[in-house]
């Protein structure tokens, strides 16, 4: 009874040595939880310096400007963009044209997962672009900023996401920036192709009187219309 | 005894999910389905459908999902859309639309464990 004791007693502590790492490294994956196809990212670069995580991602979307920037604006959809938004919720910003976003975040080695709460405050900048600024009273990072660029390439965009994110927790160097990276790879590799695939219905349902899934099936190969948008479905 | 160590893990681990019992969605989760969401997410005219493709009244139907994708994550229901709806998990704007008839935390849970047990077609 002695050995099982103490075997129980190595296995608890094994698990709490490895569990603090493991999940902090966890919670670093979800920094970015936004999500495409392999050929599709132009660049994607992750590096950290200090603690601090620079983050630049861009892709060139099959779909136009307008509906780019109505699905990075559909805020009460965000979970939409990756599964690992567990929960979400739109709050009211003290500053007028703000929008708040509180996120819960499912963040999953092999092994473990961990939630991390993210608040970012955002708004529209002169040049258009969107910024994000996490609120580190309300999140589990001590300061994150983030910008979509989202720039008209004809009937396509330019999609560019450029972010910087400080952890509030220990990152144990020992894992590697190589494993961060490959699952922020696969992170937005995921989120970029959503934000295509539902800029892409919405082009065409834009069209639809009813909005139906056979008309918008059967109008996704043909020709782009020109309607008002239909932010009333966001 | 070397092994109890590897048992207790084996047990500790499995235990959870064996004392859920096996949810059948002819059974189970059907029902909820008829009384809670068919009544929108049935084509071709049900106001959840026409929103976003959703139909409910079938299991693959539901598999296939939204135009915008799926909603069951076969296995995985925190990261389930369905799940994240039912549950309140999706903002304030889902709950009302969905809040007409109240889902009970029973039935949550039936849903919860269904897709945690793989969403079968059983």
């Amino acid at each position: 009874m002695f050995q099982l004791c103490s075997r129980l007693r190595y296995i608890t502590y094994l698990f709490q040595v490895l569990r603090l790492p493991l999940c902090t490294f966890s919670a670093l994956l979800c920094l970015s939880s936004y999500a495409v196809a392999d050929g599709f990212l132009e660049q994607v670069n992750v590096t950290e310096e200090d603690g601090i995580y620079h983050i630049h991602i861009s892709a060139k979307i099959a779909a136009s400007e307008q509906h780019v920037r109505q699905v990075l604006t559909d805020y009460i959809h965000i979970y939409r963009l990756s599964d690992s938004v567990i929960e979400s919720e739109v709050l009211e910003s003290p500053v007028d044209g703000h929008v708040q976003v509180r996120s819960l975040v499912l963040c999953c080695t092999p092994i473990f997962c961990r939630d991390a709460v993210r608040v970012d405050d955002i708004s529209e900048l002169e040049s258009g672009n969107l910024q994000a600024v996490i609120i580190p009273d309300k999140s589990d990072f001590r300061s994150g900023t983030a910008v979509w660029e989202i720039v008209p390439d004809g009937k396509n965009t330019q999609l560019s996401y450029k972010a910087t994110i400080e952890p509030d927790f220990f990152i144990p160097p020992l894992l590697g920036t190589r494993m961060v990276i490959n699952n922020m790879r696969e992170e937005f590799k995921t989120t970029f192709y959503r934000i295509e695939h539902i800029a892409r219905v919405n082009e065409t349902r834009q069209c639809d009187d009813d909005f139906t899934l056979t008309s918008a099936v059967r109008r996704a190969e043909g020709e782009p219309c020109n309607n008002e948008l239909i932010t009333s479905l966001q | 005894m070397q092994h109890s160590g590897k048992i207790i893990i084996i047990l500790t681990t499995c235990l959870p999910a064996c004392m859920n019992q096996q949810v059948s969605y002819q059974r189970d989760v059907t029902p909820i389905f008829d009384n809670k969401c068919n009544g929108c997410h049935t084509a071709p005219h049900g106001y959840g459908y026409k929103l976003t493709g959703l139909e409910m009244d079938s299991y693959d139907s539901l598999m296939q999902g939204t135009i915008y994708g799926p909603v069951v994550l076969v296995g995985d229901s925190r990261r389930s859309i369905l799940n994240k709806f039912v549950e309140g998990r999706a903002g304030i704007m889902q709950q009302s639309l969905h809040g007409e008839e109240a889902i009970t935390s029973e039935e949550i849970e039936v849903l919860k464990t269904w897709v945690d047990q793989g969403a079968l077609n059983n």
